[in-house]
């Protein structure tokens, strides 16, 4: 479709030509499909790569229970901002964005004032312990799938709806790192492993986000 | 009681949704004139805002599936014409062509930098008098006051001394002038 050359009659003519019927899109639906097979992924995931070695002590701990609920909290959030931002219209739901963005706020949080109850705050220690390499494993395909769908859509916002993406997918990384990894269990380690690699990665294709969102 | 425009469009955006091909046109021939509107009124372009206005119903065409016929249509139509707008600008500050502008927009630049067509006699007349002096001189004097080389790069070029170049033209330049007086 391309207006070159065209007066404003002839592209309308055009336009009408080409109109077929569509049902207005419910931006509830195609999410759903995602966050459900996400969860479905990240359960097939844990299961292969097996459940830390002392979680039934985490599952007690009220601290580790309420992290996780965080993490969900953002991760279904920050999905559903997404898909709202997938509208051109979504500046209506700008409240939506202030839900996901305060709740990373709170998790980021989470993460340093734990960090620093646990007095192993030591950025450099943390950073040249071995990596729990699954990251890649447990964020690749769901942010992939995610990335996909949004760029179906027809954003106006694009930073925002890349934002959104990174956030939803970090937090189901967590949750999915934060039950398998046995390597080392600190807030530190986990905020270093986890979740920077794959913000500082989200934030890299984010700076394309406006090609790859284009349309 | 008569629908508002809002209304109408919103019936409109509705129906064309389910294939109603006349209510389409009607549609965006009656948006057209507002999408202009509200362009032109941010824009001082005018071949720009015609530009930014198709886009815009190409635009609607491409996102129809992502109204809603319940909600407003005018705030969705809003945000896509924000969106061009904004991608407008934002390619045409980013090829710098706010920094651009054509002589005819600039006379200060004209005046200062190109030559007066109302000159030309005199420079004729500059010409004509050089031509009276020996090749050697005349090279001298048009590459250092008319080419912009230094005397050291024509003395480099002619083989000569720095010194003689200097003088050569400076004399060039007395003589021309008491014959153009």
């Amino acid at each position: 479709m391309s207006k070159d050359n065209k007066t404003p009659d002839d592209l309308i003519n055009q336009l009408c030509g080409d109109l077929e019927a569509s049902a207005p899109r419910c931006p509830y639906r195609r999410i759903s499909i995602w966050l459900i097979l996400s969860i479905v992924y990240i359960v097939g995931v844990i299961n292969y790569l097996g459940l830390k070695v002392d979680i039934e002590d985490h599952l007690t701990n009220a601290s580790f229970l309420f992290e996780m609920g965080l993490a969900s909290a953002l991760f279904i959030s920050a999905a559903l901002a997404s898909s709202w931002l997938s509208f051109p219209d979504c500046i209506q739901r700008d409240w939506m964005k202030t839900i996901s963005v305060t709740l990373f706020g709170t998790f980021l949080f989470w993460i340093v004032a734990n960090g620093i109850e646990e007095g192993d705050f030591s950025f450099y220690k943390h950073f040249a312990m071995p990596s729990c390499s699954r990251g890649l494993l447990v964020e690749a395909f769901p942010f992939l799938a995610l990335l996909f769908m949004t760029a179906k859509g027809n954003t106006t916002q694009p930073y925002w709806a890349m934002t959104m993406n990174v956030m939803a997918v970090s937090a189901l990384g967590w949750v999915g790192l934060r039950l398998t990894c046995s390597m080392y269990d600190s807030m530190t380690y986990g905020f270093i492993h986890y979740l920077l690699p794959f913000c500082i990665l989200g934030a890299a294709v984010g700076f394309f986000a406006r090609k790859i969102f284009k349309w | 009681m008569a629908k508002s425009d809002a209304d109408q469009w919103q019936e409109w955006a509705g129906q064309a949704q389910q294939g109603d091909k006349r209510a389409y046109a009607q549609l965006l021939k009656a948006i057209h004139p507002y999408i202009q509107n509200v362009v032109y009124k941010s824009l001082s372009q005018t071949d720009a805002a015609e530009d930014i206005a198709q886009e815009v119903l190409i635009s609607i065409h491409k996102s129809l599936s992502t109204y809603a016929p319940e909600r407003p249509f005018k705030p969705w139509l809003m945000s896509i014409i924000n969106f061009r707008k904004m991608d407008y600008l934002r390619k045409y500050y980013s090829q710098r062509q706010d920094k651009t502008s054509t002589t005819e927009e600039n006379p200060e630049f004209m005046a200062e930098n190109v030559t007066n067509p109302s000159h030309a006699g005199e420079l004729k007349d500059i010409e004509d008098a050089l031509s009276e002096f020996p090749k050697k001189q005349q090279d001298i004097f048009r590459k250092i006051k008319i080419e912009g080389y230094t005397a050291l790069e024509v003395a480099n070029q002619m083989d000569m001394n720095e010194s003689a170049v200097k003088v050569s033209a400076h004399r060039t330049m007395k003589k021309l002038q008491g014959i153009l007086k």
